[in-house]
């Protein structure tokens, strides 16, 4: 059912999204493939209660794996995409097989370590593979042996091809909407398996799983690389999009980015992580857009001594400033519904249907509880 | 040989800085338990009163400049000059040591308002949401800055009687060794504060009290003392330390409104290196790790493993966490 009204709303999104403003195929495109990113961070963070810093690390070798194939073998998105989730899950038994030997922040940090590794080295050493600073790009002369073989000629600009379709625009969103919606079917599935309560067991005491005689390290790298190949998939997506790869989407800060999607949203939640990151990426767009002329617009209907007051409070928020509403908003959220956007929005159905919401009542630490019983709750009822 | 001790005197004054972030996170994480992501924001604000200092002394009103006649030109002199003369420019030119006393009392204040105001609420959340609200406040802290102070580095200039470099390596029959005199000044200041924190710890009865409250706070509560008050004033501390570590750097590194993130980074591996909750293991984990950088970054060590200066130190981070858990000096 939830499937149904998701593919839904994510099919019919050109149409909805024109009406909030949003209704241009590249913010669309950001919104699914941050999406998918985000979905996948969320097996990991929000079923296991491991915060990895690293995740960005994969979205970089999903996007270097993309353009190669490119490159060197088609423009055929298939094989690119096959190509880059496989890499990127073979990139996270690794890091996870040894990340995984520590817990809380340790964990964190070598995920942190070694994702730092790979950009910086990416940025120095790796040059003939990653072309540095200036990023990898698909040139016309390139090999591409399975397109020379088939007799295809490069027209123009390279665009990743779908079988014929050329992935630019709403063709391209379109593509990520279907891969989006597969993503999703597969996290419903895993919350709704054995194996999501196990991992949502683990979270809640892992000292316990592992005192019954339940070995839980094979099932946190299963879900490490689950989301290892998720972020792959999300930065091939990427390169479908826009035929390009730069080392600066495997900064920690870009993995940061993914967190904080995955928390305004509602960690562990099914929908939260999308939320979250079409959230962020929607103000990201409308809010860097904005500056002074259109907050005097907005607030024409003051006073001209209230507009000045009102354009000079909220000048800073907007514009370059972004990042500021983005903080505040994120620090907001964590401080009074740290189950994210999904919290709130139940927190509001409950208050207009009347009966006193229970998560009010008690404090902040016991509401980031509550949110895991419904979580399995909605796993149940299936 | 001589390549030798350069480098370490190379490592030395970075290590310094990472020794005194890492020495406030640990004191934060070791007293109140709290993993402050905001901690290089605190260094970056220290390096942002430095250069706040330096524009405050160097307001200026301008002149007319007569000597000039095909246009119009100006002349800027600082009004600290026009009024008190030669003793106006000697408090330009020490605006770092001044911006020095100017930061304790500020970065005091921002540390008690930011522990009352935010991070109190945190201590029995888990360490993802401290993790996490901190974060937020970097970047709010961040944004602020970048939105007043631009997005580019600002130059800050020591005094200039320590402009030059020193010639360490003389003495030894070493003249190609030499030192630049601020990095050595940082160097010893950073000594100094850290001896300062550990003379406080284990010299005073507030030292004791608080180290005493490290290891069992419940019973120290129950013999009747105020802990919070004193991990309170422990926070403060800690983003003293931060702050004066971010306004001695400023004359090494022209300060942008990253820099707090960049370091933040390093130290927070400093502290895993050095052992969660261990003081003496952060301050070794920052010096090691500061000269290792500096080694790593030679051409003769390059030419043998290219790249290893950008990686070298999340190198050393992952093989001691995976082969020491708890760190250098962590204890179980």
């Amino acid at each position: 059912m939830i499937l149904v009204i998701f593919t839904a709303v994510v099919l019919t999104a050109p149409l909805w999204a024109k009406l909030i403003g949003a209704g241009y195929p590249d913010l669309l495109q950001k919104f699914a493939i941050f999406g998918l990113f985000a979905i996948g961070y969320n097996i990991l963070f929000g079923l296991t209660g491991y915060l990895s810093f690293g995740h960005a690390a994969f979205l970089g070798i999903g996007s270097y794996t993309t353009v190669w194939s490119f490159k060197l073998l088609s423009m055929n998105v298939v094989p690119a995409v096959i190509f880059a989730v496989l890499l990127s899950g073979l990139f996270a038994v690794a890091i996870g097989y040894l990340s995984l030997r520590r817990t809380g922040i340790y964990f964190s940090i070598l995920t942190l370590a070694f994702a730092q590794m790979m950009y910086n080295m990416a940025y120095s050493v790796l040059t003939p593979i990653t072309n540095g600073e200036t990023g990898l790009r698909v040139l016309v002369e390139d090999p591409r042996v399975i397109d020379r073989a088939l007799g295809i000629q490069l027209q123009g600009v390279p665009l990743g091809d779908f079988f014929g379709i050329t992935m630019t625009g709403y063709s391209a969103f379109y593509f990520c909407a279907v891969v989006l919606i597969l993503g999703f079917w597969l996290s419903l599935k895993i919350f709704r398996s054995p194996f999501g309560m196990k991992l949502v067991a683990i979270k809640s005491n892992q000292t316990r799983m592992e005192y019954t005689g339940f070995n839980t390290r094979p099932y946190l790298l299963a879900a490490f690389v689950i989301s290892g190949m998720y972020a792959g998939l999300a930065g091939s997506m990427m390169a479908v999009t826009d035929p390009l790869a730069g080392a600066e989407r495997m900064q920690w800060t870009a993995s940061g980015e993914v967190v904080l999607m995955t928390i305004l949203g509602g960690v562990g939640t099914l929908l939260g992580p999308i939320l979250g990151a079409a959230t962020i990426k929607y103000f990201e767009n409308i809010f860097s857009a904005f500056n002074e002329q259109v907050l005097n617009q907005a607030f024409d209907f003051l006073p001209d001594v209230l507009t000045h007051i009102m354009v000079t409070i909220t000048s800073p928020f907007v514009g370059e400033g972004w990042h500021l509403t983005l903080g505040v908003l994120f620090m907001i959220i964590i401080i009074f519904i740290p189950g994210g956007l999904v919290e709130g929005i139940n927190r509001i159905g409950k208050m207009l249907r009347g009966s006193k919401p229970e998560a009010e009542e008690k404090s902040g630490e016991e509401a980031v509880q509550s949110v895991e019983p419904e979580t399995v709750a909605k796993g149940d009822a299936s | 040989m001589d390549a030798f001790l350069l480098q370490i005197l190379n490592g030395l004054d970075k290590g310094g800085a990472y020794a005194l972030i890492a020495l406030g996170l640990t004191l934060v994480f070791g007293t109140l338990g709290v993993v402050n992501f905001a901690h290089g924001a605190l260094f970056m604000l220290g390096a942002f009163v430095a250069v706040s200092v330096q524009k405050l002394l160097t307001i200026s009103h301008k002149v007319k400049d007569e000597s000039i006649t095909f246009f119009d030109a100006y002349k800027e002199t600082p009004y600290l000059e026009v009024w008190w003369g030669d003793v106006g420019t000697a408090i330009i030119e020490y605006s770092v040591p001044i911006s020095v006393l100017i930061a304790i009392p500020i970065m005091l204040l921002i540390g008690l308002a930011m522990e009352r105001g935010l991070v109190q609420h945190f201590y029995k959340r888990e360490h993802a949401d401290q993790i996490l609200v901190t974060f937020g406040l970097a970047i709010v802290v961040q944004e602020i800055i970048k939105a007043n102070f631009g997005a580019n580095p600002i130059p800050v200039s020591a005094p200039e009687i320590v402009a030059g470099t020193a010639a360490v390596g003389a003495a030894f029959g070493m003249p190609e060794v030499v030192y630049p005199w601020w990095r050595m000044i940082y160097l010893f200041f950073s000594l100094s504060i850290i001896g300062g924190v550990f003379a406080f710890l284990h010299m005073t009865t507030f030292g004791m009290v608080v180290r005493a409250g490290m290891h069992d706070r419940e019973t120290v509560g129950l013999l009747g003392i105020n802990i919070e008050r004193r991990f309170i004033v422990v926070f403060g501390l800690a983003t003293v330390v931060a702050g004066l570590a971010g306004v001695m750097y400023t004359p090494i590194l022209p300060p942008d409104y990253h820099m707090g993130m960049d370091f933040l980074v390093l130290s927070f591996v400093v502290v895993v290196v050095g052992g969660m909750g261990s003081l003496p293991g952060a301050v070794a984990a920052g010096f090691l790790l500061g000269i290792l950088q500096s080694f790593a970054s030679m051409n003769e060590v390059k030419a043998i493993l290219p790249g290893i200066d950008q990686i070298i130190i999340y190198l050393v981070a992952v093989v001691i966490l995976l082969v020491r858990p708890r760190g250098l000096m962590g204890k179980d």
